[in-house]
Formats: structure tokens, sequence, C-alpha cells
């Protein structure tokens, strides 16, 4: 019974400690919010006059848009497998395509590595090639389980990236693909396959110099 | 009498607009900010984030031009005010990180069903981004089933419990911090951000003084 007093009261005395700690915290949440303006921003009003800072805006404004690129533009969004043909702000074409897999490639008993990821960034096409030609990297073959051949001609592959090719640096392409049933997925060694229709639509309309922007 | 009345009244609208023509300074100041923010991140080529809760919503932005956008719920925010610059993303954390499966060469994965690719799906949808000064992002998606209970439950005691102490922890050792909850719309958009947010990119956090 009595030590059953005790522990009410333990409980009790925790309770009042916890409540009175979070009233605090809660207090001083309240304070920092009534303070919304960042120390260096109310430095900065105060400096500043209204007419001086909206001609600014304008400016800064304008200045941001010089920045943006003009004409025909490819945004690849990596998650969605989607590929936006854009002329401005108007979207010309949206294809369904396959990028990167993510997946880790190691040699065996060597000490290469690779990651299959499609790049994230701002590129340009670089080259446009019809009837493309796939020449193997090592991975390729490694990949298959295969011995990396000597000769250059072994490294051929006619057939695998379709009609059309965009190059955007570092080996990456827009290509065609054999494998139009795993478009909308993450399959690819870092290359972004498009169906055969999409591709040539976006072949005629890109130029070299054409931006990518990957994401 | 008509003339001290008038000149009561002009003084009395004048009165009234100073508070008004103090909080559009600084609306343009913080415009200002960020847009200067923005634009010396759109002078160089890497794509970054701007976190607008006045738009209420998340800009995937690069060179000014928005990649992506994901609508945002009422977002929640603890201790000090953002500064409106650009902060780098320091971390991305989440219970169960997505991870990278490895191939076993010779064997085909092209004709697999079941692919050992890293996808939209793989990534997580509660998690949280670690910005310089303290600040802290935790993202999740709205929560509208009931099996999602568990987490309204964790998301309470963070907030309610967590929070207010962690606070006064760190008041009392004369530190700040920033805490902002986002709420996405949806599961996918949580994905798609914490699958878009790479380390070490970019962001301006646009929190407008109400």
């Amino acid at each position: 019974m009595n030590k059953n007093k005790v522990y009410r009261t333990a409980l009790l005395g925790l309770a009042i400690v916890w409540v009175c700690l979070e009233i605090a915290g809660y207090t001083i949440v309240l304070f920092q919010h009534s303070r919304k303006i960042p120390d260096e921003l109310e430095k900065f009003i105060a400096e500043k006059n209204i007419r001086d800072l909206q001609a600014k805006n304008r400016q800064l404004a304008g200045r941001i848009k010089t920045f943006s690129p003009r004409g025909t533009l490819i945004l690849v969004d990596t998650a969605e497998n989607r590929l936006y043909l854009k002329e401005g702000t108007k979207m010309l074409r949206e294809a369904v395509v396959s990028c990167g897999s993510g997946e880790v490639l190691e040699e065996p008993g060597g000490t290469r590595k690779w990651v299959f990821d499609t790049p994230r960034g701002e590129y340009a096409v670089q080259s446009k090639l019809v009837d493309p030609t796939w020449i193997k990297p090592d991975w390729a073959f490694i990949e298959e389980g295969e011995k990396v051949p000597k000769n250059f001609n072994d490294r051929i592959d006619e057939d695998s990236l379709g009609d059309f090719a965009l190059g955007f640096g570092n080996g990456y392409f827009i290509h065609g693909t054999l494998y139009t049933r795993l478009l909308g997925r993450n399959v690819t060694h870092g290359c972004i396959r498009v169906g055969d229709a999409d591709l040539e639509a976006i072949f005629q309309k890109a130029g070299s110099g054409t931006r990518i922007y990957i994401y | 009498m008509l003339k001290k009345a008038s000149g009561a009244l002009a003084l009395f609208l004048w009165l009234l607009s100073i508070p008004a023509a103090a909080d559009e300074k600084t609306k343009a100041a913080e415009m200002y900010q960020l847009l200067d923010a923005e634009a010396a991140l759109a002078k160089a080529p890497s794509s970054y984030f701007i976190m607008d809760f006045n738009e209420k919503a998340v800009f995937l932005k690069a060179r000014g031009i928005v990649l992506k956008k994901w609508e945002l719920g009422k977002p929640k925010f603890w201790g000090k005010a953002v500064s409106i610059k650009a902060f780098k993303l320091m971390k991305k954390s989440a219970w169960f990180p997505p991870k990278r499966k490895s191939l076993v060469p010779g064997k085909d994965e092209q004709g697999n069903v079941d692919l050992g690719v890293l996808e939209l799906k793989d990534m997580p949808a509660i998690y949280s981004l670690t910005f310089p000064d303290r600040i802290r992002v935790s993202v999740r998606p709205k929560s509208r089933k009931f099996f999602l209970f568990s987490r309204n439950v964790g998301t309470a005691f963070r907030r309610y419990t967590y929070l207010p102490l962690k606070t006064l922890w760190l008041s009392l050792k004369k530190k700040s911090f920033t805490e902002v909850e986002l709420v996405m719309a949806n599961e996918k958009d949580s994905k798609a951000l914490f699958w878009a947010f790479l380390e070490g990119q970019s962001c301006i956090i646009y929190q407008p003084r109400k």
C-alpha cells in the first residue's frame, strides 16, 4: 500500500516535470515564431528603400530569364521514365522511355566497377547518328559473362541502338531499343531508350546543341 | 471645425498606411533575396530546388526553368526563421534507404520479369533532409488510410513531445534550429522528391513572413 503511494508520487512528479518542460519548450517556440524575420533580413530592410527594391527585383527576374535556354529542349525524368520534347514552354511530345537501372557491376577478379545510372544534369546534343552502330564497351561482355575481345570488330553491334541515336557525351545516347516492352522501366546501362516513333520525332526536331536536362 | 476634422482624418489614414507600407517593403526585400539567390544558382548548369511556401510547392529548376513541380500540403515550422539563401543538401536520411543491387555476370536480366533494378517504387516515402545551419526538413505523404495511424502517432510524438524538448535543450545551450515538416500530396510525390533530390544539390527555402 505504502509502496503504491511512493510509485504514484514518483509518477506524478515525473508528469509534472514533463509538463513543465513541454510548457517551457512551447514558450520558446512561440517567442521564436513571433520573430518571423531573420536578423539579416531585418537589417537589409532597414538599409533599402522600397522603390529600389522593386526596381532591382524586376532587374533580377529579367536576368534569370536570360539564363534560360531558348528553342527546342529535351527534358528527361528518370524517376517516371518520361522524355518531354519542348519548344520553349510549349510541349511538343511526351515519350515513355527507359533510363538507367541503378545496378552495380563488378569485374570478377578485377578492380573495375560500373554503376548503371543515367547521368543527371545539363547536357547538349553532341552527335546525331542514323543507323547507329554500338561499339560494345568492356562491361557489356563482363555482364554477359564473356571474355573481353581483343579484336575491335568483335565489339561491333549493328542492331541494338535502333534507327537513330543522339549522343550527349561520355558514351551516353538517346537511342532506339529492341526491348520495347520494357519502356517505362529503369532497365538501361545509363543510356535513354526510346520507342521508334518517338525517337524519329525527337531526332527530326533536335539539332546539334539542343539542350538536354536530365533529372 | 471641418478643417480640424479633415486634418485628423488625414493623420489617421497616414497612420494606417505605415504598417501596410512596411509589409510591402518586407515583401519586396524577401523577393529580392529570393531572386538574388536564384540568379546565382541559375547562372550555373546544375539544377536546384526551391521550397516555396508562398506557392505551397517544391520546384526543381535549372537555368530558371521549371523541370518539375510538387504540390505541398500545409507545412509546419519549428524554431528559427530560415534565411533566404541557397543551402546545399548535406544528407538524406530514411529508416529504410534504397539499396543498389549487384549484377551477376552471365545472368541475362533483360528477359526476367522480376528485375533487380532501382525504381521509383523502391524509394522511401518518409525521410528527412539535412541542411547546414541546423535546418532539417522532414518529408512525408499525406496520410489517408487507417493503417497509416502508426505514422500519425509517430508524427504527433515528434511534434508535441520531441520538438518542444529539443527546443528547450538547444536554447539552454544557446543554439537555434529550424525544423520544417513537408507534407506531400501523395506517396508517389514523396518518393519522387527523394529520387530527384541529390546530396550536394542546392535548395532555397522560401518561407515568407505572414
